[in-house]
């Protein structure tokens, strides 16, 4: 009898431990989702005020007066195109390194090293070549320079490709070799035995490694904010153009904060299974 | 030395020579009068370290080899 | 490690083209387009900030200059906001990291305890992981506002002294850090919540027979098994601090004074703000040199343990 109080005891402090955990967690994007809906009077009051009348007013302030969708616009551009390349360049090269270990491993520890370089010494060179390469012809036609998508498509391209890697290998990892093998003694071409046995296989994979490079490109802050100015600006830098002389809008940040971040956390949630997989590059798998 | 070994060994002598160099600059350097004097000494001793490293990484990897080589030959005794 | 996949020649003559390649080839074929972005758009602009960080490159006076040895070398290796930047990032990354480990672990076991509502925990979890730290970190600074934030009036309805967060030079550091803090410990706890979840059973049972106290159970099972998921995190972790940016360009730009400013930040103020490339690229180098060094002694022995042990399984 005793024991049991005890347990249930136990349990409650769990329990309270645990809501108390989660309030601190989810509170922050709570509290910016309600800031988005409130009217102008109720957000620079002190004290904060939690009771008031939810309006649309600072959505509209942000996708009319300051044309945020401008930056989604852009940043979907940018991220698809760059997620398109890094899925298919690296389900190539981690099909290869995962069934013919090309390089023994030490070419997959160079390419995971390059994941450790410090983004800002690779930007330096960049904002310098892309300078000059925005002047040239070749430059405006393909879109690559200051300011350009191209600029920015090329640097998450490079940024997520080793990660994209390394996870795509783990997935090629738990296919089983015989399904090739017997395609192979069947007759199909490497090639075909890729495009018509592994890649179905690893479809899941692919798409779990698609949608994290999507994430993190939508989320890149350094590289946005160094390589462009406006016309290619992503929402991260966007949303940084409601500083005003008059101060921060808080309001419309909150409303196109919401914006920007409620894609990824439907995505983040629809991904739930493979989270911690993909956070430590198919290393655990949770 | 495999491939293996000597692209891991040739990582690993660049890192030591650089790192010479930076400790080198940083903290030894002021105590020389002549600059030029500084840098040539500096690279000797990079040198230096750098060929300690990769002899005794060799002789590493011979050792282990050996060892494996006396370990198969240990087993193909057993068998018989 | 991997066993071919050729089939024996004769099948092979039969059934495949008459161009077929062999194994190697095409192994080497599929790499290319990978290592070829990598080389290029990777490598490439690491050796011109070489090259540029053994020049003479002020922006403000035009191109890149001429060649001036090491002395860019010298400059930054004396330095002082050099390594008063490389203390900031220092300090960031200890205290953040350690904050996020222990907090992570305590909160991993506290779920990992719990019977019911597991799934609901994790997706709540989850969230400040999908949010990019430039937007939230800049909502964050309204939760610091000292007047109108919200995290001063609940500390002023309890009595506590209502800090300038952001302002203070004493405290500005700990608000990045708490904001980080915020971001990240849900990462450390769930990777760690997912190596308990696949601890084995059978030797915590014969512990629970053997009637071990729930301390030995922890220092002598739980801990030593946990012990490779935990130092992976311990690395991703304090890679990706000390690389810091986005919390310290959205909460504080380095501020008040310099004493938020980590070498990231430093690094594209000298380069971007005082336009002293030559500088920045030195710097830039240098960073680069610690990551290398750092990531050949803790994440390659690591991550080769893992990898090993996935294709065994």
């Amino acid at each position: 009898m005793l024991q049991r109080e005890s347990s249930f005891a136990k349990e409650a402090l769990r329990y309270g431990l645990i809501v108390l955990v989660l309030g601190f967690i989810v509170f922050p994007i709570a509290w910016m989702i309600i800031t988005s809906f409130k009217p102008a009077d109720a957000i620079m009051v002190s004290p904060p005020r939690f009771l008031f009348t939810p309006t649309l007013e600072n959505y509209v302030h942000a996708i009319y007066d300051k044309n945020f969708l401008f930056y989604i616009k852009n940043t979907l551009f940018i991220s698809v195109a760059s997620t398109i390349i890094v899925v298919v360049t690296g389900s190539l090269a981690a099909y290869s390194f995962a069934r013919y270990n090309v390089g023994d491993g030490h070419l997959l520890f160079f390419i995971l090293s390059t994941k450790m370089f410090p983004a800002i010494a690779v930007i330096l060179p960049y904002f310098l070549i892309f300078r000059e390469v925005g002047k040239t012809g070749i430059g405006s036609f393909l879109g690559i320079g200051l300011d350009r998508p191209g600029a920015l498509i090329i640097s998450y391209t490079v940024f997520n490709l080793p990660f994209a890697i390394w996870l795509l290998v783990s997935f090629f990892q738990d296919i089983p070799r015989e399904l090739e093998h017997s395609a192979r003694l069947d007759g199909l071409s490497r090639l075909k035995v890729l495009a018509k046995v592994v890649c179905p296989l690893a479809a899941p994979g692919i798409a779990v490694t698609g949608v994290f490079t999507l994430i993190f490109s939508w989320n890149e802050f350094l590289f946005a904010y160094i390589l462009t100015r406006k016309a290619a600006s992503t929402v991260t830098v966007g949303v940084e153009s409601f500083f005003t002389l008059q101060g921060i809008l808080w309001g419309p940040v909150a409303a196109a904060a919401t914006i920007s971040v409620l894609p990824m956390l439907v995505f983040v949630l629809a991904m739930q299974r493979y989270m911690v997989r993909g956070l430590t590059f198919g290393a655990v798998r949770g | 030395m495999s491939f293996s070994q000597g692209w891991d060994t040739g990582f690993r002598v660049i890192l030591i020579y650089v790192g010479i160099v930076f400790v080198w600059l940083g903290m030894i350097e002021p105590y020389f009068a002549s600059r030029s004097v500084s840098v040539i000494v500096m690279n000797m001793v990079a040198v230096a370290i750098s060929a300690a490293f990769v002899v005794r990484a060799r002789h590493r990897f011979i050792a282990e080899r050996r060892q494996a080589e006396a370990e198969v030959a240990a087993l193909m005794q057993e068998d018989v | 490690m991997s066993q071919s996949l050729s089939v024996p020649a004769s099948q092979e003559r039969g059934a495949a083209s008459p161009t077929a390649m062999s194994d190697r080839w095409f192994s080497i074929l599929l790499i290319v387009p990978a290592m070829l972005v990598i080389l290029v758009f990777a490598l490439l602009p690491l050796a011109y900030a070489l090259d540029v960080s053994f020049r003479f490159a002020d922006l403000t006076r035009g191109r890149i200059g001429d060649f001036v040895g090491l002395d860019n070398y010298r400059a930054v290796l004396h330095d002082r906001a050099f390594w008063s930047s490389v203390g900031v990032t220092l300090k960031f990354t200890l205290t953040a990291v350690t904050l996020e480990m222990v907090l992570g672990i305590a909160i991993a076991f506290l779920i990992h305890g719990a019977t019911a509502g597991k799934g609901i925990i994790r997706s709540l979890m989850i969230l400040p992981l999908a949010t990019s730290a430039a937007v939230t970190g800049l909502f964050w600074r309204y939760l610091y506002d000292t007047q109108f934030g919200l995290i001063n009036h609940f500390l002023g309805l309890v009595g506590l002294p209502e800090p300038n967060w952001l302002g203070d030079y004493t405290i500005a550091l700990w608000s990045v850090i708490l904001f980080d803090v915020w971001q990240w410990t849900p990462f450390v706890a769930l990777i760690a919540l997912a190596g308990l979840q696949a601890l084995p059973k059978e030797p915590f049972e014969a512990a629970e027979l053997d009637g071990a106290s729930t301390f030995r159970v922890l220092r002598t099972l739980t801990f030593p098994m946990l012990k490779p998921v935990l130092f992976l995190v311990l690395v991703l972790r304090t890679i990706d601090s000390v690389r810091l940016y986005d919390a310290v360009a959205v909460l504080t730009r380095g501020g008040p004074g310099t004493v938020t400013e980590t070498m990231t930040f430093y690094l594209y103020r000298t380069g971007l703000k005082l336009f002293r490339m030559d500088y920045a690229s030195t710097m830039a180098i240098f960073f680069l040199y610690a990551m290398l060094v750092a990531s050949l002694f803790a994440l390659r022995p690591l991550l080769t343990q893992f990898s090993s042990r996935a294709s065994e399984g």
